[in-house]
């Protein structure tokens, strides 16, 4: 049976969907969307915790609240007080302790005075941008080089998605987002585990499930990680967001699945692959397109893992 | 996995890899160099660069096919290349996992069907396997669900002479053809059609080949009779 838009609206979380004003992020997170959302998507394995404890004035109505992951230090450095207000809510509402900045000057003074594990960076910014900020801390002499800086944008075009990677960013979130996929995006890069020092299975819990170690190791192996670093990005860039978009322009590239069939293959996912080809069957076949919704959640489930695998592709170069 | 195996083992000195995808051709090359340890591996990127390339090294053991390229009709590919190069191994790795594409490439002659999807572990052993000599098809191949999927010559509008022709004639072989029919010397084919003259002699002997004739007198005849029932 084919399924509606509201059954898949879930791939708006992944960055595929783009806004371009950083604005769009006011009102994003109202409770109640988001819980509606939650129960919409049976497959996300979440453990929902009843709020115990906190400051959680403004969270009376978060039930969903994720406590399986560590509380970590974070430095939200955005100029619009509205997006800092609910981006600190949400935080807190986890149980994350959280710093404001305004700009990317106030950031880096902050961040010579605290402990942070995590920077959540807005690009456009009055007195110092995002990506101007990011290249001081990048810098090999700052004693913080190395912290993960997740860019907060509403621009996730590939091109622009290239810029943010090149001065620094580790990964993006893009706006608008939903609370579940900030605090994931969160614990994905506070987990410790040393970036660099392990293949992306020493963090078995942030692949897909059907991922196979074994494939990938060999692919990499054999091919070394710049080739293996092109296969991630095209399939991060070129390939996935077609799968993650609307299933009726999908349907006019069947090539697009076809080349994710073989692509996947190879780098291990062998669940996308394996649900490609068949969707792959059902498109030519001209046949119910029975197949697209778990599609589209193994490409979910994928897409989050790349840009891990990226990062580690970076660090062995 | 295996439906047969042939007594001699072989090793594989000389391949050549027809892939349109980049990506897919660079990692088959690493595999084939680094797992299989062939030597010589060269690349094409379409079926008539495979044929200039092929009518140049008659010794090539390998010749991994990808499906469904650009003006490539698969079963006269496959079987163009198992007629002329009887002597080379001729595997197709697809990422398609239709059966009859499985069955049709078979039934044309290949060594085995790899599927893409299996990994570059899986890709490896497959490979192994062929050229230990077993014949090797993908573990859907007998799972029946899909047969319904089957298209018929009928379903598409031909009647079965002219799909029977239509699939042992690669699209630029009737090209070749059709230009033999208008009294072309094999120079003049190949400057029309940008192919080099051993391409052209090699599309020649495989049409005599198909019409069971042994000059272009007698091709050109066949070819006149058969060009005029095609539709195009």
């Amino acid at each position: 049976m084919p399924l509606t838009p509201t059954d898949w609206g879930a791939a708006a979380d992944l960055g595929v969907r783009t806004n371009g004003s950083d604005a769009s992020l006011r009102g994003a997170e109202p409770d109640t969307h988001e819980s509606r959302q939650m129960t919409a998507r049976p497959f996300e394995r979440h453990a929902p915790v009843k709020a115990t404890s906190g400051d959680r004035s403004a969270d009376a109505a978060d039930v969903d609240m994720r406590l399986d992951h560590p509380a970590v230090r974070v430095l939200s450095v955005e100029d619009l007080n509205d997006n800092q207000e609910i981006i600190t809510r949400i935080l807190r509402g986890a149980g994350h302790r959280v710093d404001c900045a305004a700009n990317g000057n106030e950031a880096i003074t902050l961040l010579d005075l605290n402990e942070y594990d995590l920077i959540l960076m807005d690009i456009q910014m009055p007195v110092m941008g995002g990506i101007e900020a990011t290249q001081l801390i990048r810098h090999a002499d700052h004693p913080r080089h190395d912290i993960p800086i997740l860019a907060m944008t509403g621009n996730t075009q590939p091109d622009r998605v290239e810029q943010l990677s090149a001065a620094g960013i580790t990964d993006v979130i893009s706006k608008p987002f939903r609370k579940a996929y900030l605090l994931k995006k969160i614990a994905l890069w506070t987990t410790p585990d040393d970036v660099g020092t392990a293949l992306p299975a020493a963090r078995e819990d942030m692949m897909p499930p059907n991922f196979n170690q074994d494939d990938f190791d060999e692919f990499l192996s054999l091919m070394g990680p710049d080739t293996a670093l092109r296969w991630i990005n095209t399939l991060h860039t070129q390939l996935l967001p077609s799968v993650l978009g609307a299933m009726d322009d999908l349907i006019e590239r069947p090539e697009i699945v076809h080349d994710i069939v073989a692509k996947a293959g190879m780098l291990g996912f062998r669940g996308l692959s394996a649900s490609c080809a068949r969707l792959e069957q059902q498109i030519l076949g001209n046949r119910a397109l029975d197949e697209f919704a778990t599609t589209q959640r193994e490409a979910r489930r994928v897409n989050d893992a790349l840009p891990r695998m990226r990062q580690m592709m970076n660090a062995l170069r | 996995m295996l439906i047969d195996r042939k007594s001699s083992q072989r090793g594989i000195a000389s391949s050549l890899i027809v892939d349109d995808d980049e990506y897919f051709r660079i990692a088959l090359r690493n595999i084939l160099s680094v797992r299989l340890g062939v030597s010589t591996i060269n690349e094409a990127e379409s079926f008539d660069e495979a044929i200039e390339y092929l009518t140049k090294a008659e010794d090539t053991d390998l010749v991994v096919f990808d499906l469904g390229m650009q003006g490539m009709n698969t079963r006269a590919a496959i079987r163009t290349v198992r007629d002329s190069f009887p002597n080379a191994l001729v595997v197709v790795v697809s990422a398609s996992c239709n059966r009859q594409d499985v069955l049709c490439c078979l039934e044309a002659g290949a060594h085995g069907y790899v599927h893409k999807g299996i990994g570059p572990g899986g890709l490896t052993s497959a490979l192994n396997l062929i050229c230990e000599g077993t014949v090797f098809v993908p573990s859907f191949l007998p799972e029946l669900e899909s047969s319904e999927d089957v298209v018929t010559p009928q379903d598409v509008g031909l009647n079965e002479r002219d799909a029977d022709v239509l699939q042992r004639i690669t699209p630029r072989q009737t090209e070749v053809l059709r230009l033999l029919v208008e009294g072309l010397s094999n120079k003049g084919i190949a400057r029309e059609l940008g192919l080099s003259e051993s391409a052209v002699k090699f599309h020649l002997s495989a049409l005599f080949r198909h019409f069971g004739v042994s000059n272009r007198v007698e091709a050109a005849t066949q070819g006149a009779k058969l060009l005029a029932t095609d539709p195009d």
